[in-house]
């Protein structure tokens, strides 16, 4: 498989003295489905924000995307990916109808339509779409960028805590989507929830104290092996 | 209660408060150094302060991130009055030091404050604050006795006897406002969104109407942005007509800049911590964003400048031409200020609502214009 996206010795850092992400070396193949998992402040959230440009306390040794060397708060590469946030208030006077075509203008892509309802179907958005997204439960909000994300159909797609405030129906949306996306390019998710990694990933990264301290694929992947791993590393008291 | 409250709104160790103060001495005694006195009587002033810190007082209350951090305060049991009491505390120190001190720094610098006009001036924004905290509390379920405060806080300042006789009245009516503030309960102060409102909007046909219409809705529901520009219009007028009639030529410009001290509009993007980062995240932010969010500046700033226009030249201002050429070039340049500012420097790691308003970045513009129109008062 082709790289799509790699970096070596990622440091990160809010407090220069107290690096959050350590070296951190990570490489994504296209088109594929990439769960990272690890405790609350172990930096999943840093790393994602890092890869969308957002956070400016890092040093990193090379990052390239699809071979050539990338700025992640370039145009060419942000026009590349999509980020879905864990917590997200923005464009609260948006209906997602307008969301939408907001975003896909800034990505100059035209939207799928059928797809669209597809999705919104899939994820019983229907009633929602010409709602205000501030007026929109939190789990209705988090359905509205995630099909805004799975829309776009971006190389790489970046979802932090993606399960969080989804109900039962939307989750197993989810999965089948993340599973699915490998199809238009590679998705990374970050989650707590162990079922979410491994129902869904091609790649399992276990963040530990600024590290991927343990990797995951093919047939590794499954709930046995990683709990087994994971309590040895301490991160099962989170999952 | 008051410790947690005093961090958020006042800094840790009271230093947003300290901050705001020193910036409202600095910009009394730069006024101050220009030698003008303007003539105000006590009832004026008894006005002034009520009205301005009445409303500031109800708009800070009723504030998103006001309910934001007392969510978690409701959720508890707690000594109801020595937590009203603490919260009126905090509350009147966070007005009093971020936003009534700039109203003082005027006053001092312009018009001459004797001690006991200090006084005066302590006793009707106490006044204002009890009224304004018992009117925001009594508006659910008694909003006729929320009306019933609001006119006796302007006709306090009307009926304001002379003399020695205006203390002891203005006292009497804090006492009297303060006790029956005392009455509510914190459950009274609760400023949660109306539960279950849900808004159905009709998707814009044109892209390019997408984000004057986000603006759009943005700016009407949020009042203070329209209470904060009527306002700041308001002062403007008066101070451009005080301005000509001292014989200062750059009044009607002068007045015009000062609209351009609008902080809200000013730091509209950086307020919104969430659109700020979606914004960073997204491609193409200049041309979505940004460029959309400088046209619909320019046509708020040229109304604006059109009310300021109309209301100095109906209360016998001069309005020269220059003013009216002057007029769509200062929308263009504080749209274009506003826009670039916001886009490249947008203000991060803000703590307090005061940390936006008196962030430096603020009075670039305003500096600008300044220099403009007082170059213009010269031809």
């Amino acid at each position: 498989m082709e790289t799509l996206l790699k970096l070596t010795e990622l440091k990160a850092w809010y407090d220069p003295e107290k690096p959050v992400l350590k070296g951190l070396s990570l490489e994504l193949d296209e088109h594929s489905a990439v769960g990272v998992i690890g405790l609350n402040g172990a930096g999943k959230t840093t790393l994602m924000n890092v890869l969308c440009g957002l956070h400016e306390g890092f040093s990193c040794e090379s990052q390239s995307f699809r071979g050539e060397r990338c700025s992640f708060t370039d145009k060419n590469f942000k026009a590349q990916r999509y980020i879905v946030f864990s917590e997200d208030e923005s464009f609260g006077y948006f209906s997602f109808d307008e969301y939408i075509a907001y975003v896909f203008g800034c990505y100059k892509k035209k939207p799928d339509k059928a797809y669209i309802d597809g999705l919104v179907e899939k994820f019983g958005f229907g009633g929602y779409r010409s709602t205000l997204i501030k007026d929109l439960s939190l789990g209705n909000r988090r359905k509205a960028y995630l099909i805004t994300g799975f829309a776009l159909k971006l190389p790489l797609l970046l979802l932090d805590e993606p399960v969080n405030g989804l109900d039962f129906n939307s989750t197993e949306a989810l999965y089948s989507l993340i599973a699915g996306y490998k199809e238009f390019g590679t998705v990374m998710f970050s989650s707590h929830i162990l079922e979410s990694v491994t129902l869904t990933s091609d790649k399992v990264l276990v963040l530990e104290n600024g590290v991927i301290a343990k990797t995951y694929s093919g047939g590794d992947i499954n709930a046995e092996n990683i709990r087994a791993s994971l309590e040895k590393v301490g991160v099962m008291k989170d999952v | 209660m008051f410790k947690m409250l005093s961090r958020k709104l006042l800094g840790e160790n009271f230093s947003s408060a300290l901050k705001n103060v020193f910036i409202s001495v600095f910009i009394a005694y730069g006024l101050y150094s220009m030698g003008k006195q303007i003539p105000l009587s006590e009832k004026v002033l008894v006005l002034t302060v009520i009205v301005f810190s009445g409303t500031l007082v109800i708009q800070t209350l009723g504030s998103a991130d006001n309910a934001k951090i007392l969510r978690g305060l409701f959720a508890m049991p707690c000594d109801e009055r020595r937590t009203l009491g603490e919260y009126t505390a905090v509350t009147g120190l966070y007005i009093l030091t971020s936003k009534v001190s700039l109203l003082a720094a005027l006053l001092f610098a312009f018009t001459k404050m004797t001690p006991y006009r200090c006084l005066i001036f302590l006793l009707a924004f106490l006044y204002a604050l009890f009224g304004g905290m018992a009117a925001f509390g009594n508006f659910k379920k008694r909003p006729y006795i929320s009306v019933l405060y609001v006119a006796a806080g302007v006709s306090a300042a009307f009926l304001l006897p002379d003399g020695k006789a205006a203390v002891i009245a203005l006292a009497a009516a804090d006492v009297i406002c303060g006790g029956t503030l005392f009455l509510l309960k914190m459950e009274n102060f609760r400023a949660a969104p109306a539960v279950g409102r849900v808004r159905k909007v009709r998707a814009a046909s044109k892209p390019a109407l997408l984000i004057p219409r986000y603006l759009g809705r943005y700016l009407l529901e949020k009042k203070a942005y329209i209470f904060s520009t009527l306002f700041i219009i308001g002062f403007a007028v008066f101070f451009a007509l005080n301005a000509e009639k001292m014989g200062m030529g750059a009044a009607c410009g002068l007045g015009m800049a000062a609209i351009s001290v609008n902080s809200p509009v000013s730091t509209m993007i950086s307020s919104n911590r969430g659109l700020d980062r979606k914004l960073d995240s997204l491609p193409a932010k200049t041309e979505r964003f940004f460029v959309p969010f400088g046209v619909v500046l320019f046509c708020f700033y040229l109304v604006c400048f059109g009310l300021f226009l109309t209301a100095f030249g109906i209360g016998g201002g001069t309005t020269a031409v220059r003013y009216l050429i002057a007029a769509p070039i200062f929308a263009a340049e504080g749209a274009f200020l506003t826009s670039f500012l916001e886009n490249r420097y947008p203000i991060k790691n803000w703590k307090t609502e005061a940390d936006l308003t008196h962030n430096p970045r603020k009075y670039i513009l305003p500096l600008v214009l300044m220099t403009e129109a007082a170059v213009l008062g010269l031809i």
